[in-house]
């Protein structure tokens, strides 16, 4: 059965690093002496931790990051084939990487992460089989290695003029160190990064080729479903399979730790079956609880002292000798991320080993957790990474690959687990549900102190990360970026109240920056027009860092054409917002937003959002412009459709018709500016969720003159 | 039951019940067609039913009849070829999961109307979801390849 992530089993000149340095084991092959022109036809190939160079001069790359959408697969190849010195035309094809640490390090695609650690690990992996490429071929050709370049995946001696392909050398390389710390190119040598080259996975996904998870076949497979607890943490305390199994092609139906599995010979017998299964679930407590329930809970903390995460200076003496703003609660619903695809995962449970298949963000995770699931010692299990249809931070959890386990440890056959939508939208990793205040003061148009209480749910039990998961840390996701601020306030502080419930709450995209920065920001507005100081001036004056200042003022030249009201351009309210992250090092991005809201006949309406990033060097400017597009499109749905409600301690959304998501015809256009820098870069659709909402929602109180406090907001109520 | 799908007779001892979708793919392996909703809501599984973009997760074996089937395996128009080299060329799909649904529905659209203005658009494709929100591409794509369809056919 062929695999997406098996390897070549032609015999190879294996040259695979070790996790400590990049010391090489080679895999001797007995041969005959031979010189690299007579290579040509010995089918030798140079296995390295991130690559195999062919001995025809082509290269199959593993993509240890996933792709789902954002482009890894297309940056990571520009990362390391910019340094290996190699042309674009040599690529043969790209696999997923399977779960595999010491090969490929961390795996897990979340965070921006890909773009920020590919930017050393995969130009140094370019970077050190480039050098050994010369070094062994000034060996070969008995000349000092600073008569050998390369170029577009050929070796040439200057001396002599001769040339070799990359592919001619690969039975050379056995048996040679990997140089380490090696000198990479500086910007103004770079033929791929910064450049929008074709991506690399989208002639497979137009031909059919590209496997999702949900499109793996293997030979004896059937289909499961489960049918789990409507009410979350919920018990099962019987069924009757009977009339269930009656369905043709029911195969077998049994309890497992999340609810009832089905198996059967196709998805619409499982389903079918699975009606049938008359279940008597014990609910427990918490199907009392509700959104509403929660939130009230929410605002009365507010009223009292929280955890304090950040206290500088003295805020509450300022609050009594300024005039405090106190503004309006905020308050967010349950997000779902709905992803394309549905989740799903195949299991092959054999006698000793088994192999897995999952369209996963995190297959170390993954793998730990089904090694667990299944008592094998992790050794024993392979996680092969598929397409992802989507991943938006969903897919970085482990609960259906744990729950695809528990089926196929009972089965001596393979098992496909497939999610319905209306299990997808209803045992979410939902975002969390969380109520805000803000209060502030000002004085002599500067903020002088600065407080935000964030009361969230918990997300430390559910966390996707197994090493925060259950721990302090574990929370970050749910409050972070209130805990610190870019804006100079001499008195800071940041409160929590976190709620730990039975209800599965997670990371999507943008995690917690989503609605705390919106918070912040539409806070800044109201600030600076009670300062009576323009938006982007009121921010600018509260910035020392100098890449934020050139965001900004760009933002406020590109703006400067459209005015409100109906003296510009165009009929418009102009609203703005700034988002940023700076953690140690150089983990770092700056960006600033302005939507366009227009008045039109029918309505209020968004007719244009302008963008300004700072996200380092850009690898790829196209693929930078399709993040930027698709993320206002995530943001429309999320802040113009429906909301997730719990009621009775279950989700009362089920489908599209109930929880819409924007379509055809709903869409706006992003222009974008991308400050021309060389910093270390980051990624970007994870990251514009914070800044492009309060951007709308300023831009949407400007038109109408009321302050958006929550999402979704109804247009028809908004008068302009 | 007998039908016919890309140009081919299939026998199937599937329930008559059986939505099409799990037809293609559980029985055929015809998986580029894609499971979004089960409802008819997202056009994830759109295939042809004589030339017309339908949902083949809510389109029962039973209902096909002598209808002929086409799925992107089988569709080979001028119109599918144009789409998809402009897919190719303007970097459209994300994700990619629904494009196969999105190319569906697009060809249907371009065999009746090589000329689609933008509210043709949006009616003929607004039953096609994209969670990646590509649609700004989809349509700056469908255009360029309506074009390129007039080009042929003069």
């Amino acid at each position: 059965m062929p695999t997406t992530c098996s390897i070549s089993r032609r015999s190879f000149v294996k040259l695979v690093a070790t996790s400590a340095g990049l010391m090489v084991s080679g895999l001797s092959i007995s041969m005959p002496e031979a010189t690299p022109e007579q290579h040509n036809g010995d089918k030798l190939d140079a296995e390295f931790k991130l690559f195999t160079l062919h001995s025809d001069n082509s290269i199959t790359l593993f993509c240890p990051r996933s792709e789902m959408g954002q482009g890894v697969m297309t940056s990571m190849a520009q990362l390391l084939l910019e340094e290996l010195d190699a042309d674009w035309s040599q690529i043969k094809q790209v696999q997923h990487a399977w779960a595999d640490f010491d090969r490929f390090g961390a795996q897990d695609t979340i965070g921006a992460i890909s773009s920020f650690i590919g930017w050393e690990s995969h130009r140094q992996a370019g970077a050190a089989v480039k050098l050994l490429l010369r070094q062994t071929a000034a060996e070969h050709w008995q000349t000092d290695i600073n008569n050998v370049s390369t170029d577009k995946g050929q070796i040439k001696n200057q001396q002599s003029q001769q040339t070799l392909t990359y592919g001619q050398l690969t039975t050379l390389l056995q048996g040679k160190d990997l140089p380490e710390k090696i000198a990479l190119k500086s910007p103004e040598e770079f033929k791929l990064i910064g450049h929008s080259m074709p991506r690399l996975d989208i002639a497979d996904k137009l031909s059919g080729k590209a496997i999702f998870g949900i499109d793996q076949q293997l030979a004896n497979m059937k289909i499961a479903t489960v049918q789990r607890c409507p009410v979350f943490a919920g018990k099962l305390v019987s069924f009757d399979a009977k009339e269930a199994l009656k369905i043709k092609g029911v195969r077998d139906i049994f309890a497992v730790p999340s609810g009832v599995a089905v198996i059967a010979d196709n998805y619409w017998q499982a389903q079918k079956a699975r009606k049938l299964l008359n279940i008597h679930w014990d609910e427990g407590e918490f199907s009392h609880q509700s959104s509403n329930t929660l939130m009230q809970k929410f605002a009365e903390q507010l009223n009292s002292q929280g955890n304090k995460i950040t206290d500088i200076g003295d805020v509450q003496s300022r609050f009594d000798a300024d005039n405090a703003v106190h503004v309006e609660d905020f308050h967010f619903p349950l997000v779902a991320h709905v992803t394309m695809e549905p989740m799903n995962c195949t299991v092959w449970r054999q006698q000793h080993h088994c192999e897995i298949w999952a369209p996963t963000q995190n297959p170390q995770d993954a793998k730990r957790s089904a090694a667990k699931a299944l008592k094998l010692e992790e050794a024993k299990v392979r996680v092969n990474v598929t397409f992802l249809g989507g991943g938006f931070g969903r897919r970085a959890q482990d609960d259906f690959v744990i729950e695809a386990c528990e089926i196929a440890k009972n089965l001596d056959y393979p098992i496909k687990l497939i999610w319905s939508r209306e299990d997808d939208l209803q045992h979410d990793y939902y975002r969390p549900l969380n109520r805000q205040r803000i209060t502030a003061s000002l004085k002599d148009g500067k903020i002088v102190a600065w407080q935000h209480k964030v009361a969230t749910l918990s997300t430390a039990p559910y966390h996707f990360s197994l090493g925060a998961r259950h721990k302090e840390d574990g929370d970050w996701v749910a409050y972070g970026g209130s805990e610190e601020s870019l804006y100079q306030i001499p008195n800071f502080q940041t409160q929590t109240h976190l709620a730990k419930t039975p209800l599965t709450v997670g990371i999507l995209r943008g995690i917690s920056h989503g609605y705390v920065n919106f918070a912040s920001e539409v806070t800044m507005d109201e600030l600076a027009q009670g300062a009576n100081i323009a938006p982007i001036d009121f921010r600018l004056q509260h910035i020392n860092e100098p890449r934020a200042q050139i965001v900004l003022t760009t933002l406020k030249d590109k703006i400067s054409q459209y005015q409100n009201g109906t003296e510009g351009q165009i009929d418009s309210h102009v609203g703005i917002a700034f988002g940023h992250e700076k953690s140690q090092g150089d983990y770092q991005y700056y960006n600033a937003a302005a939507a366009l809201v227009c008045n039109t006949p029918q309505g209020l309406k968004l007719c244009k959002v302008i963008l300004v990033l700072d996200h380092g060097q850009v690898i790829n400017p196209d693929g930078l412009k399709a993040q930027a597009q698709g993320s206002l499109m995530y943001a429309l749905s999320m802040m113009l459709q429906k909301q997730i409600d719990l009621d009775h301690g279950r989700i009362q959304q089920s489908n599209f018709h109930d929880y819409p998501v924007a379509r055809m015809g709903e869409e706006v256009d992003v222009e974008l500016h991308s400050i021309g820098n060389h910093k270390w870069p980051m990624g970007t659709g994870e990251k514009l969720q914070g800044t492009l909402q309060p951007a709308i929602a300023n831009a949407l109180s400007k038109a109408s003159g009321t302050r958006i406090r929550s999402i979704p907001i109804n247009l028809a109520t908004l008068k302009a | 039951m007998q039908l016919s799908i890309n140009d081919n007779i299939i026998h199937t001892e599937l329930e008559a019940d059986t939505p099409l979708l799990w037809l293609l793919r559980d029985e055929l392996g015809l998986n580029s067609t894609k499971f979004g909703c089960g409802m008819g809501l997202c056009g994830a599984c759109t295939v042809h039913l004589n030339g017309q973009p339908v949902r083949s997760c809510s389109l029962t074996i039973a209902a096909i009849g002598n209808n002929k089937i086409t799925t992107i395996e089988g569709e080979n128009s001028a119109q599918i070829q144009c789409l998809k080299a402009v897919w190719m060329q303007q970097n459209i799909p994300q994700c990619g999961y629904c494009q196969v649904g999105q190319l569906m529905s697009a060809s249907a659209l371009l065999k009746q109307n090589n000329n689609p203005d933008e509210a043709t658009i949006n009616a003929a494709m607004s039953g096609n979801i994209c969670r990646c929100g590509t649609y700004v591409r989809i349509k700056a794509g469908i255009i360029a390849a309506a074009k390129q369809i007039r080009v042929i056919e003069v």
